[in-house]
Parts: structure tokens; C-alpha cells; sequence
């Protein structure tokens, strides 16, 4: 017992451990000046400026919104995404209720199912889509044996095609955010409504369906984000005939090497996707500022 | 009434995890199916497909995405520690705003990033590190918001008790951060990492616009494959690649080893 | 070297620019075991962080053994330190956990080990070493943490509401456990608490705070017994206070008027008669009288009439009507052969002078 050691005092450090923090929060800095923020301003600059004199200019904008294709490729991206953050809720909802809700064991083997194949990796699960949905893959082939269809079917290459592979995509991330927000919901809100005489489809109407609408909004958002930006299954599954804007960047840099137009595409799609953040941020501060004034006024 | 409802539901629900498994499925069948043609269900089975992967043609792309996966892993595990430390333990004055900032490339686009470091590495004459330098520091930018935000997370659960336990039985705070904080928030980095070596394995958008001709990571080797040839050879390297994901989440889950001395008990 | 183990000089701290301790004097003598009680929000455990050295004082000195503190880490003054919610490392066996302050302080691994086995045996966990805390029920956990304070031997354990996470029984229990533990050590124990029953169970000594100051301290009878102040008397224990001011002294009793009607009692307390501002009666003290009792010298009697009877087992708990808007809550024992007097009906009550106690709030 005569080992411990007695509390000596000792002089505290003289100054506290803020610089050595600074310090150590400098390489996460650097790297994300270095290779993010400058990156991003140098191309939202070239954007605005003219090739040869550097000149401030926008040129580069006047021709994206009067040349037929980049309009298309423009609709075609926020109709994708629209469809893929619509599927991808209605699909998600019922597993997101049942994941919810369920008790079973064999909640975890949905749980597992239905998230596993973001482990998978986009390329096996769009070359899975490929297979199925080629003109001489499983769906094609399947009714051309039975006589059902005389020639395939156009399942690919086109907007089904890469809104099927993008749902798939995206829907374990639905799921997620819907799970989550009807967890949120009290399960005695359900009984009370049945106590109440309200069968199982009014219930889900009238009590499930409007508390979670936060979960709704936000599985809709983060949908439609991650499809106007994902890049390898519209490449995949679109092909040549179905362009978005994240496969036309790809071709203005590197086969067209044109890259202001790159750049203006860039900011377009980033201004589609900041759009739709900000509507669902201001969704969110709007329902929260809501909830306060009604407790508000209850107490 | 309510029987035909709960009927209709668990219909929807199977149907949805056929929808969710069957491209899946798909894609292990045609791996194992004799035929080129990738259309039948296979009823007799082969490897030779899987055979052909041990070839220089997806070796090295598999090599080179193993080696920048690990060390982004590794560089973001550091500095996403490093700057949780900073942020969340330090309390340094700004921290909301420093967080938001390091957390800022979540909200752009992949590919946007990718084409952003692209025009800016040729502009400033860069070009030269395009391959596995910029690949690497590319995905570091990618995965760095997601190992700080897990990181800071779990410091931010960090009970303060237990470091102020610690120093009222004398340790100083390097003992604290070495004994106590480190260990504490371990899982939390862990798969942080782990997921930051996934998604770097993975990358396509950013590494489409990064990979030198002739030396591509696996997945863009995989693409460019692609669009020529849909063969068996592809369904292979993709069962392949997320079997070896899978044990690298093993991996890291026995390396953590936590979970089993939050829960159990000396057994 | 004075024979303090820990001195607070005057002591204040204030959080942004709100006082919560002010001028604290307090010195704890050596080996004993001295309770800090208080509300919640009354400034103790503010005071224990400042021996602790989780808080720095705005101002005045902590000393321990005569030492000032103030510049010293918390991790140097070799204090141990007892959780409410335990703050057992749950990556580490029960061994692991209680030989930690020894290992942070460099202890040879050769003397780390019986060390951990004296510190487990003297709170009776011998042989779970080997477990991880989240095994161990919330009693045995407990244990743990105080195991794992006393093993480095601190200059004095700091216990903070150490008790409150547990059930009754067990509470009970581990008080008289902790006072076991306290003697056996002869280490000076400073316990904060707010449960006045644990302090009176296990206290040498009382310190009760009230809005960041001392309001009175001692032994945890004459706290008990002479409350000095209205928030005293209230907080410990049960008592009926009632607002009276000074209207004669005799000989040896004062003679109080209750304020707002025509009783006046008479107390044995001899102090400045102008400072009476009310008296405290507790409930236990007052009797009923039927008739048979012999008349001790002095006693006041007051008739009332019985509102309300509350059976708490051992005891009943009646209210009793003696003026307009003035009841005096009695406890009296239950008993087989006396049976308590019906709601409604009319008692006579006993009360001793030495029990009247004058506050002067």
C-alpha cells in the first residue's frame, strides 16, 4: 500500500490542450480544401468564364438552355429521379411497416433481405437487372418461349430500365428512413383507433398513413437525391438512348473534352439536388416550428 | 375484410423482397451456369467461370482497389478521429460550423466531386497524379465526412463519466484518451472504416474520371467490360468481389470483437 | 499539518455569471464520515466537482491536508471518487476496473493483483474479477465502483448520491454496508447526497446546503433535534411548523402566542427572545393524552378535534384541528391494546417544551 504514489501537486498546463486541437483537426482541412472546396470553386469559376480570355461570361449557361439535348438529358434526369423516389416509397412502405411493427423472427431475416444487397455493390446489381431485362435476358426470353410475345420486349436501355435498377438501388436507404419514422409512431395510437372502431385499412389512413409523412418526405428526398446523381446504372442500364446528366458530364470531359459545357452540367445538377434538399430542409424546419407553436399554445 | 388486407400486405411484402433479392440471385446463378449464355437457370454447375478470374486481367484491377480501399481506410479512419477529437472532446470554439464544414461534401454529388478534382488537377497542371494518388485522395474526400460523423457520434455518446472516473483514479489524460476514450468509441470508428474501405472498393463515379487507362480499379474495369460483354465471367468477378466485401466486414467486426464484452458476460 | 483532511476557504463558483456556491467554509476532520445534504440544485455537488477538481472555484481555496488544490488536476489529487450511475469501464473485467487507478499510477503488475483481490473481498465480491460490469446486477455494480475508488487508497473518498440508483431494500441494506466498509478503512468519506435518511443512517456528520451556502452542521442528532432555521427543520425529517412570536418569559420556559389565534405554548429553548420568528414540533413528540398520564411540569395541552387518520403501518398519522386553519399532524404508534381515536372525535394533545424547538425565519 506504500506504492501509491501522493498526490504531488502539479502545475496544470499552462495553456489547455486548444492548440494541439487545432492542430490535429489541420489535415482533415487540408485534404478537403485541397481536393473538395478548391476543386468546387475552380469548376463553379470556369463555369461562369470564357475559354480563351477568361473573361467572365455566360455563355456557357445560355448554350446549355438552348441546346435540345442538354434539355433533354436535364428532363430525362428529374423525370428519373421522380419515378425512382415514387417506387421507391410505395415499394418501401409495406417493408418499413413490417419492420416496424413486427415481432416475429422473422423480422430479421426481412431486415437482412432487404438491406444485404447494399453490401452487394451497384455494378452486381445493375449487371442483375442487365441479365433480366435484355432483349435476350430472363423476362424476354422467358415470354418469347412461351409463345406469349413474337419479338422482345423493350425492358432496356431506356427509362424502365433505369428506374427498376435505380429503386433497387436506392430502396434499402427508403426503407431505412421509413422504418425509422413509424417506429416513431406510438403503437397505442393503432390500438386506441381500433378501440375506437376503426378497421385496419382506416387505421393506416386515417393514423398511420398522416404521422408518417415525415418519413414519406424524407424516403422521397433521399431518393430523388441519390438517382439524379447516381452515375454507373443509368450508364448500364440506359445505354446510348437514355442519357442523363451524369452520364452526358462523363462524355463532355472525357470524350468531348469540353470542359466549361462539363462544368455548367456539373452546377446544374447540383442545383437540381441543393433544390430539392433545401425544399425538404425547409419541409422540416416548417413541420418543427408547427409542433412548437401547438405545444405552445397547449401549455 | 381485415383477412383480405393482411393478405394483400404480406403479398406486397414478398413481392418487394423478390423485387430486392431476385437481381441477386440472378447474377450467382449465371455465375455458376455452364452455358455462355446467360439466360437459363442453371441445372448442372461449374466454377470454371471463377477459374478465370485468376488472371492478370482481374487481378490487377483487384489489387489496385485493394490497396487504395486499405489506405483509405486507413487515412480517413486517422484523420475522422482526429477530427472528432478536435471537435466533439476539445470543444473547440466554432465547432458546429467546423463540423459542417467537414461534413459539406456529403451534400454534392459524387460525380460532381469527380469531374470538380478532374478540372482542377488539369487546370493546375496536376494531370501526373491522376491514377492511384488522385483515386486515393478522391475517395479520402468521399469517405472522410462519413468516418468523422460516426466518429464524433460515439464520442458524443462517450459517457464524460467514465473519463472523469478515470482521472479521479489518477490518469492522466493521454491514459484517458489511450485506456478509455479509444477504446470506448473503437466500434463506432471500426465500421466507420470499414465502411469507408466499402465505398472506396465500390467507387465508380468519382473513379471513372480518375483511373490512368491500362491501370483501372475493379469496379471500372467491371463497367468497361460491360459494354461489350454481358458473359458468365461477369456475373464471377461480381459474386467474387462482394464475397471478399463480406469478409472484410468480418474482419473488422472480429477485429472490434466489442459487441460480445458489452453484452456477455467472462464465459 | 492540521488534522483536516479537506478545507474549503471561502469558497464561491458561479456558472456564467450565476452564483451557485457562495463563501463556502467547511473542514473535514480525518476519518470521518461527513454527508453533504441538500435539495436538488443547492450547490453540493458543485462543491464535491471542486474537491474533485472538476470545477475550478471562482474564488477561495480547496485545500487537502493543508495543501492547496487549486492548481492541481483532478487526476493528482489523489481523491477516490464514487458515480451515481456507477461509470464502471464496460471494456473492462471487474479486475480490470478496480485495478486501474493502481495501474494509471504505475503499480507493479506483481502488486496490482492483491491489491484488486483486498479491494473485492472488503466490499464482498471475491471471485468476479473475471466478469464484465454489464453481468453484474446494480447492487454488485455499486460494489464495483466503490471497490474500484478504494483500491489506489485515496486521501478521502468522495461518494456522489452513490445510492440513489438502487431499490429500497438494497439501499438500506448498502447503507449499512458502506458504514462497515467506512469504519473498517478509517478513510474520510464525504457523501452527498439529498436523502436525509441515508445521511442520518451513516453520518458522523451533517453539512446541509441550501442555495449554495452552509444553513447548519453537526452531528446528525442535534440536527435532528434542534433544527436552526425553518428550511432545517423542514427538510429533516417531519415537523410541524407554526408561525409564533415571543410573548413572556418565565423562569425557565418562554411563552410563545401562535400567530392568528389564542394558543401559546411554552418552549424550553432559551434564546434571544426577539429573534422568535416560529417553532418546529415534531410529530413523533407530541402525545395523546387520555386522562391517565401525570402532568409533567410545564407541558402544554391543547384540545383539538381529529380531521383525518393515515395508517402507515407502524405508525398512524393523524391530523388534528386545534384552532381555526391550524392543525398539527401527530404520529403515534400502533399498538394491539391502544386502539387510535376515531376521525372526528375529540383529543387532547401533549406537548414537552424541550420539544418545541423557536427558529428565528
Amino acid at each position: 500500500m506504500s506504492t501509491i504514489a501522493l498526490a504531488a501537486p502539479a502545475v496544470m498546463p499552462a495553456a489547455p490542450a486548444r492548440t494541439s486541437a487545432y492542430v490535429v483537426l489541420a489535415p482533415s482541412c487540408l485534404v478537403l480544401t485541397m481536393f473538395f472546396a478548391l476543386p468546387m470553386g475552380v469548376m463553379i469559376g470556369m463555369s461562369f468564364t470564357d475559354g480563351e480570355t477568361l473573361a467572365p461570361t455566360f455563355a456557357h449557361y445560355q448554350r446549355f438552355f438552348s441546346d435540345g439535348l442538354s434539355l433533354a438529358g436535364l428532363y430525362r434526369t428529374a423525370m428519373m429521379s421522380i419515378l425512382v423516389a415514387l417506387s421507391v416509397t410505395v415499394l418501401g412502405y409495406p417493408i418499413a411497416y413490417f419492420l416496424a411493427r413486427s415481432r416475429s423472427r422473422w423480422r430479421a431475416v426481412v431486415f437482412a433481405l432487404a438491406l444485404a444487397p447494399e453490401l452487394a455493390g451497384v455494378v452486381l446489381r445493375t449487371y442483375g437487372w442487365l441479365i433480366i431485362l435484355e432483349d435476350r435476358g430472363f423476362i424476354n426470353d422467358a415470354l418469347m418461349n412461351l409463345g406469349l410475345v413474337a419479338s422482345p420486349l423493350p425492358l432496356s436501355k431506356n427509362l424502365f430500365a433505369v428506374v427498376v435498377g435505380l429503386t433497387h438501388v436506392v430502396l434499402p436507404f427508403g426503407i431505412l428512413s421509413l422504418t425509422t419514422s413509424i417506429q416513431g409512431i406510438d403503437p397505442n395510437l393503432e390500438r386506441a383507433a381500433q378501440m375506437l372502431g376503426a378497421s385496419r385499412l382506416s387505421v393506416v389512413r386515417h393514423v398511420i398513413l398522416p404521422l408518417s409523412v415525415p418519413g414519406i418526405v424524407s424516403s422521397l428526398l433521399i431518393s430523388f437525391t441519390m438517382a439524379a446523381s447516381a452515375y454507373a446504372t443509368p450508364a448500364l442500364l440506359g445505354g446510348a438512348r437514355f442519357k442523363v446528366l451524369a452520364t452526358m458530364i462523363y462524355e463532355q470531359v472525357l470524350f468531348y473534352i469540353d470542359w466549361r459545357f462539363a462544368a455548367v452540367m456539373a452546377v446544374a445538377l447540383l442545383v437540381m439536388m441543393l433544390t430539392v434538399s433545401f425544399l425538404g430542409i425547409r419541409y422540416e424546419a416548417r413541420r418543427s416550428a408547427r409542433r412548437s407553436n401547438r405545444e405552445g399554445e397547449r401549455s | 375484410m381485415n383477412r383480405v388486407l393482411a393478405c394483400l400486405f404480406w403479398l406486397a411484402v414478398g413481392l418487394v423482397l423478390l423485387f430486392i433479392t431476385l437481381p441477386l440471385a440472378v447474377v450467382v446463378a449465371a455465375s455458376l451456369s455452364p452455358s455462355s449464355a446467360v439466360t437459363f437457370l442453371p441445372w448442372e454447375w461449374t466454377l470454371d467461370w471463377y477459374g478465370a478470374l485468376l488472371t492478370d486481367r482481374w487481378l490487377q484491377p483487384f489489387l489496385l482497389s485493394v490497396r487504395i480501399a486499405t489506405l483509405v481506410a486507413a487515412i480517413s479512419g486517422v484523420l475522422g478521429i482526429l477530427a472528432a477529437y478536435a471537435i466533439v472532446y476539445e470543444r473547440i470554439p466554432g465547432a458546429t460550423a467546423i463540423m459542417a464544414g467537414l461534413l459539406s461534401p456529403l451534400s454534392v454529388p459524387q460525380i460532381v466531386k469527380g469531374v470538380a478534382i478532374v478540372l482542377f488537377l488539369s487546370i493546375i497542371g496536376l494531370q501526373g497524379i491522376l491514377g492511384t494518388p488522385a483515386l486515393i485522395a478522391a475517395h479520402v474526400v468521399l469517405a472522410l465526412p462519413f468516418v468523422t460523423r460516426m466518429a464524433a457520434t460515439s464520442l458524443a455518446n462517450f459517457d464524460g463519466n467514465l473519463d472523469r472516473a478515470a482521472q479521479s483514479l489518477g490518469a492522466t489524460k493521454r491514459q484517458r484518451l489511450q485506456h478509455i476514450v479509444l477504446p470506448m468509441i473503437k466500434p463506432g470508428v471500426l465500421s466507420g472504416v470499414t465502411f469507408a474501405f466499402i465505398i472506396s472498393f465500390n467507387n465508380i463515379p468519382l473513379s471513372v474520371f480518375l483511373v490512368r487507362p491500362g491501370d483501372t480499379t475493379l469496379p471500372i474495369a467491371v463497367i468497361n467490360y460491360l459494354e461489350y460483354s454481358l458473359d458468365p465471367v461477369m456475373a464471377a468477378v461480381n459474386v467474387a468481389s462482394m464475397i471478399f466485401i463480406l469478409a472484410v466486414i468480418f474482419l473488422f467486426e472480429k477485429i472490434g470483437g466489442f459487441s460480445a464484452q458489452l453484452h456477455g458476460g467472462s464465459k | 499539518m492540521n488534522n483536516y483532511d479537506i478545507e474549503l476557504v471561502s469558497v464561491s463558483k458561479s456558472f456564467a455569471g450565476l452564483p451557485v456556491v457562495e463563501d463556502l467554509n467547511l473542514q473535514i476532520p480525518r476519518g470521518e464520515f461527513v454527508s453533504i445534504l441538500g435539495p436538488s440544485g443547492c450547490g453540493k455537488t458543485t462543491t464535491l466537482n471542486m474537491i474533485a477538481g472538476f470545477n475550478t472555484p471562482s474564488s477561495g481555496d480547496v485545500r487537502v491536508r493543508g495543501k492547496s488544490q487549486t492548481r492541481v488536476p483532478p487526476e493528482r489529487r489523489n481523491l477516490g471518487l464514487v458515480f451515481q450511475n456507477y461509470a464502471l469501464f464496460p471494456h473492462m473485467t471487474v479486475a480490470e476496473n478496480v485495478g486501474f487507478g493502481l495501474r494509471m499510477r504505475g503499480t507493479p503488475k506483481a502488486e496490482i493483483g492483491p491489491a484488486v483481490e483486498a479491494a473485492l473481498r472488503s466490499v464482498r465480491l471475491d471471485g468476479l474479477g473475471a466478469r464484465y460490469p454489464k453481468a453484474l446486477s446494480g447492487g454488485q455494480q455499486q460494489r464495483v465502483a466503490l471497490a474500484r475508488a478504494i483500491a489506489p487508497r485515496p486521501t478521502v473518498l468522495l461518494l456522489d448520491e452513490p445510492l440513489s440508483n438502487l431499490d429500497l431494500k438494497l439501499r438500506e441494506a448498502m447503507r449499512i454496508e458502506l458504514k462497515e466498509i467506512h469504519e473498517q478503512l478509517g478513510m474520510t468519506f464525504v457523501y452527498v447526497t439529498h436523502d436525509q435518511e441515508e445521511a442520518m443512517a451513516m453520518s458522523d456528520r451533517i453539512v446541509i446546503m441550501w442555495q449554495g451556502a452552509i444553513v447548519q452542521q453537526g452531528e446528525p442528532d442535534s440536527i435532528y433535534r434542534n433544527p436552526a432555521t425553518r428550511f432545517v427543520a423542514d427538510f429533516i425529517g417531519r415537523s410541524n411548523i407554526l408561525s409564533v412570536s415571543w410573548s413572556a418569559g418565565e423562569a425557565a420556559f418562554l411563552t410563545l402566542n401562535v400567530d392568528g389565534s389564542p394558543i401559546v405554548l411554552r418552549s424550553a429553548c432559551l434564546t434571544d427572545p426577539q429573534g422568535i420568528r416560529s417553532c418546529c414540533i415534531r410529530p413523533e413528540s407530541i402525545v395523546l393524552l387520555d386522562g391517565t398520564q401525570e402532568l409533567m411540569p410545564g407541558q402544554n395541552r391543547l384540545d383539538g378535534v381529529v380531521r383525518r387518520i393515515v395508517n402507515l403501518g407502524a405508525h398512524q398519522e393523524l391530523l388534528v384541528d386545534i384552532a381555526d386553519g391550524l392543525a398539527l399532524t401527530v404520529l403515534v404508534r400502533s399498538g394491539r391494546s391502544s386502539s387510535p381515536p376515531e376521525p372526528g372525535s375529540t383529543v387532547t394533545l401533549g406537548i414537552d417544551p424541550h420539544d418545541v424547538q423557536v427558529l428565528s425565519d
